[in-house]
């Protein structure tokens, strides 16, 4: 019993440092992970103002102010491993095309006269395809990408 | 008897959570490997230990500590290393960004270089005499310890953002010009400039280093794409004095090129793209020092940031006459 408590004080204490080891910010609205089982279930979280910042085949990474919008689909806080990133080739055309990839927020890893390579969320790929840029997919995964 | 008993619980818990908490700081010695990449806790041993065998010309010193509470090690050279000198200084930084480890390698090998061959190589003898060179080989610990053991393209430092996500992008969090192109608002972005202007403890750190020893000349390595960048990144308007800025990034590229024939190409941050809030910007503005970030080996995304370890040695051996070489020229 005696050990128990020992262990119970040291955890409580302990878990105190870990949250003044990592201070968070402002709170902001969580990002959630939703799961889903048809496209028109992600179109309506898109007119409901959801923004879809991931889509996998079972869930999306959504930030939303509405949480109305997810009430009756099955949704958790996100984790890490989640946050899925593409491999992108993007194709610029001139010095505007350059500017809009850099200011998108992807990651961008290497740019050359017509090209660039980056990691992006599927929300700044979408971004770019709206402004008018070619976007190729070279890997669905960043993290498991290939020799090319 | 109680009151024992309590005290006994007390002194119980503290050696629990000291325990607990030195698991957790990953400095023990089930540490993680990045092979012949340094960890955390490899450059914090090896500091020191060059420090400790080199004590007339070396010291190490924290100058703050990381979100998780990790030191900020830097290794100081100097002669008469204990006093605080009228002498020129010269700063070297790594790893703002966690996955470039060979950013971590390059200062921490030319920091070795220096205090291995005082009193042998009469250049190095002469820098070490008549300046204080400091060396900050890893700016992002906590960052770059979580692309050893989880994430190997992690790029922001740990930061709770509150939201799920985690980092912000510390070479995005300097003030001057804190917010313009090139950088994200979005938390989840690997760009992610923070809440505010030095909103992260690594960039205060280095905010009130810099202020303090106001160098006259810095380098800050990143990698990849083989590249000597100087101010201005968030705009493409010159720098003041831009023509300096450029020879010496012009002479420090030739001297990379001389020693395995490697091309580093010299010129302007915003030349390859604008991006606002980062560190040669900031310190430009503030002190006029030239500032550089050299971005290393390999030129292109294949291999990208996973440089082999082959390169470690090699991609070290090419920067060094270039750190020489600018070091020399604040003794001028």
């Amino acid at each position: 019993m005696l050990r128990l408590n020992f262990l119970l004080v040291a955890w409580l204490i302990f878990i105190c440092c870990q949250s003044e080891q990592q201070p968070q910010q402002a709170a902001q609205r969580p990002l959630q992970k939703v799961y889903y089982q048809s496209e028109a279930e992600v179109q309506r979280l898109r007119d409901a103002g959801a923004e879809i910042i991931v889509q996998q085949p079972d869930y999306v990474i959504i930030k939303t102010d509405k949480m109305v919008a997810i009430q009756d689909l099955k949704s958790e806080p996100i984790r890490e491993a989640d946050m899925v990133q593409r491999l992108v080739k993007i194709y610029v055309k001139d010095s505007t095309d350059r500017q809009i990839v850099v200011n998108s927020g992807i990651d961008l890893w290497e740019m050359k006269n017509d090209t660039a390579i980056a990691r992006a969320y599927d929300i700044y790929i979408e971004k770019l395809r709206q402004a008018g840029l070619t976007v190729a997919i070279i890997s669905q995964d960043a993290r498991q990408r290939e020799e090319k | 008897m109680t009151a024992i008993k309590y005290l006994a619980r007390i002194l119980c818990s503290i050696i629990l959570i000291l325990f607990g908490i030195n698991s957790t700081c990953d400095n023990g010695p089930t540490d993680p490997t990045a092979g012949l990449y340094h960890t955390y806790a490899e450059i914090d041993a090896e500091l020191h230990a060059l420090a400790s065998s080199h004590p007339a010309i070396a010291a190490v010193s924290s100058i703050g500590k990381s979100v998780q509470q990790r030191e900020l090690w830097a290794i100081k050279i100097s002669n008469r290393v204990n006093q605080d000198e009228d002498e020129p200084v010269a700063v070297l930084l790594g790893c703002h960004h966690a996955r470039e480890w060979i950013s971590v390698d390059v200062p921490f090998l030319i920091a070795k270089y220096l205090v291995e061959n005082y009193a042998i190589d009469t250049l190095v003898t002469r820098l070490i005499d008549h300046s204080e060179i400091w060396i900050l080989p890893m700016i992002n610990p906590d960052g770059h310890q979580y692309s050893v053991t989880t994430d190997r393209l992690w790029r922001k430092n740990r930061r709770n953002n509150g939201d799920g996500t985690f980092g912000v992008d510390l070479n995005r969090n300097y003030s001057y010009q804190w917010g313009g192109p090139g950088s994200s608002g979005d938390t989840y972005s690997e760009i992610y400039r923070g809440p505010s202007p030095f909103s992260e403890p690594e960039t205060q750190a280095v905010r009130d280093f810099l202020q303090q020893v106001a160098p006259k000349a810095l380098i800050s390595y990143h990698n990849f794409s083989q590249l000597i960048l100087y101010a201005w990144g968030y705009t493409y308007s010159p720098a003041p004095n831009k023509a300096l800025l450029d020879s010496l990034a012009v002479v420090m590229a030739h001297k990379i090129r001389s020693v395995h024939g490697v091309n580093y190409t010299a010129g302007q941050a915003s030349t390859l793209y604008l991006a606002s809030g980062d560190t040669v910007d900031w310190l430009y503005a503030l002190l006029g020092s030239p500032a550089y970030t050299i971005e290393l080996r390999p030129a292109s995304s294949y291999p990208g940031f996973e440089l082999p370890e082959d390169q470690i040695q090699p991609t070290f051996a090419e920067n060094l006459p270039a750190a020489l070489f600018l070091m020399n020229w604040i003794t001028r």
